[in-house]
């Protein structure tokens, strides 16, 4: 179960996560929306430990980790994906799988013990996130856009996280690298909790048991897929009413 | 193209299409692609036999050389050692120092000073204290610096190696010898060993211990350790995302490069003879930046290119014009930055095309 109490965020005079209080139980699939600006990227670096936040609390289970970095929560796993490709550009796919499979002890630091294995560990990754094994050797710019995708999913997935989140995976994917994308978010283990920011109401219809709308900061609406798809108020932030909608 | 797309990126039926998108690999060829893109996959033998020509040069060459070359080669030695130091934080972690002679001199200065001022002439004493001295220089300094980042830590190093600078300038106050810089340092004892400290063996001796410390600094990079560098050089936020204390392991690197920083500074103390504080300040640090530049940035070797290259330029020039040593180093790093600067543009353009063609190859 993953918590958050009353988490503020706040950049100067401007709220971009304003008060909001949400709890993920282990296994959910959770799909975060909202218009441009709404905090939904804001909120995943909240829980993610990229970005920490001005008030609230934050809990992993029964832990507190509001004040945890991200190396900290990635290791009580935690792990995500980043909305723009974030890949590491002069390393090739199998060097950064390997990195993704080596696991950190508590304090962020790799021994040798454990990890002797990461070679083939990586390149079974590599295999069951279906990058083809002859672009393991060559740097990510020569990957397609979808390859580069696959292998960002592939290194979040690589220690197998409790809580998964993903921002904006699908954009500038093709309609075929879409589906096969949110054929695999479905595939994957159901205790591993997924939250997921996206734009793409299919995607986010096709995938979540539990849609989130956010607007301003704040939590607008929150239900299931029908819910959500009924609201009136939802209908008028998302397309394009936001100002009058959350008066 | 589009079915065999599909097969690429739609292996999500896990072990089926797997199975199938490794054959296709195999069967356009995937594996020569592979080759040609990757560094990494080049032929084995030609790494061990530059490493073997190397060294053959390296212990050789030498006896060929009158004393006063061989001298100039001792140097050349100390100095490439100190690039790669450099190189370990900037080439592998990321980090630009402009600081980094300052390790390089509290290396030299604490033998120095132990043997001038406290009569230790052990080596294995003076090394130990000297380099124990130029990491704790190095654990400050970078304590401090690592809470910055980009132009800000080049700023950092670069003042804080200039305050270790004026240090050295001051430094009279507390020595015997009265003068800002440590002169008598004597070659050491490097007991069980007894030494002629003829030039030539003055040569070998440092080349042995810069071999020993370049091949830590080898070691490390070569080491997982050396790949999580390469990994927060080119994505700190991805590292830490995946776990990684990307702060300690930034931080021990430079740690790291100063200690061995030091051993470099030791080596030359003995070698010369004299710490003076010109061997600390910018001057000096933006030299060894210019030699990594020269020689390639994120490999050790390029250090030892670059340090002979520079080293040579500045004794030619001392030779031939030793009015305008500083205008011809100068111009040398001009020249660097501009044209390097634009072969390696360009390189990568020629690389990055050759690797779209690939691309194409491989998502044909």
């Amino acid at each position: 179960m993953f918590t958050l109490e009353g988490v503020s965020l706040r950049y100067g005079g401007v709220r971009a996560v304003n008060d909001v209080s949400l709890t993920f139980e282990t296994g959910a699939r959770v799909a975060l929306i909202g218009p441009n600006g709404a905090g939904k990227s804001s909120l995943l670096s909240l829980m993610g430990g990229q970005t920490r936040s001005t008030s609230g609390l934050i809990r992993l289970g029964e832990r507190d980790i509001t004040t945890l970095g991200p190396y900290r929560r990635a290791n009580l796993g935690i792990t995500r994906s980043f909305q723009i490709t974030n890949l590491m550009e002069g390393l090739t796919a199998r060097e950064q799988a390997e990195l993704a499979c080596m696991t950190p002890g508590r304090r962020g630091w790799v021994r040798a013990r454990g990890n002797q294995d990461s070679k083939q560990r990586a390149e079974s990754l590599l295999a069951d996130w279906g990058v083809p094994e002859r672009t393991w050797d060559v740097r990510p710019e020569s990957l397609s856009y979808g390859q580069q995708r696959s292998l960002e999913l592939a290194l979040a997935m690589a220690r197998s996280p409790k809580v998964l989140l993903l921002d904006e995976p699908n954009v500038g994917l093709t309609g075929q690298e879409n589906t096969a994308l949110v054929r695999r978010i479905a595939g994957l283990d159901p205790k591993i909790t997924v939250v997921l920011v996206a734009h793409d109401m299919d995607m986010v219809f096709g995938f979540a048991e539990r849609v989130i709308v956010m607007a301003r900061g704040k939590v607008a609406v929150d239900g299931s897929p029908e819910e959500v798809r009924k609201n009136q108020l939802v209908a008028d932030i998302y397309f394009g009413t936001g100002g009058e909608a959350s008066k | 193209m589009s079915k065999k797309r599909t097969t690429n990126d739609l292996p999500m039926e896990s072990s089926s299409t797997t199975g199938a998108a490794r054959t296709d690999g195999a069967a356009s060829g995937g594996s020569s692609t592979a080759t040609r893109g990757n560094p990494a996959r080049r032929p084995r033998w030609k790494q061990p036999l530059a490493t073997g020509v190397a060294a053959a040069l390296l212990i050789l060459l030498p006896l060929l050389l009158t004393p006063f070359h061989q001298d100039l080669a001792t140097r050349i030695v100390i100095l490439a050692l100190l690039a790669m130091s450099l190189d370990l934080i900037y080439g592998y972690a990321g980090m630009i120092s402009l600081g980094h002679a300052a390790f390089f001199g509290a290396g030299g200065y604490t033998v120095g000073m132990l043997m001038v001022d406290g009569g230790v002439t052990n080596f294995w004493v003076g090394m130990a204290v000297s380099v124990l001295v130029a990491s704790v220089v190095a654990a400050i300094v970078g304590f401090v610096a690592l809470r910055t980042r980009g132009i800000y830590f080049i700023l950092v190093t670069f003042a804080m190696g200039q305050m270790i600078y004026s240090l050295a300038q001051q430094w009279d106050v507390l020595q015997t010898s009265g003068a800002e810089a440590v002169v008598g340092i004597a070659p050491p004892e490097v007991s069980p060993l007894v030494i002629q400290w003829t030039s030539l063996n003055m040569y070998y001796f440092t080349l042995v211990v810069a071999g020993v410390a370049a091949l830590v600094l080898y070691l490390l990079v070569s080491s997982r350790y050396g790949l999580v560098l390469r990994g927060i050089r080119e994505n700190q936020q991805r590292m830490s995302a995946l776990g990684y204390n990307t702060w300690l392991y930034q931080y021990s690197a430079f740690i790291a490069a100063g200690a061995i920083a030091g051993v470099a500074g030791v080596l030359f103390a003995y070698y010369s003879g004299i710490m003076a504080p010109a061997n600390v300040g910018i001057a000096q640090s933006g030299l060894i930046v210019l030699m990594i530049i020269i020689g390639g940035v994120g490999r050790l070797w390029g250090g030892v290119i670059g340090a002979v290259v520079v080293e040579l330029a500045g004794f030619l020039a001392d030779q031939y014009a030793p009015d305008h040593k500083n205008l011809v180093l100068g111009a040398l790093f001009v020249v660097a930055l501009v044209v390097l600067r634009a072969i390696a543009i360009t390189g990568k353009k020629r690389a990055s095309r050759r690797r779209s063609e690939e691309g194409a190859h491989v998502h044909a």
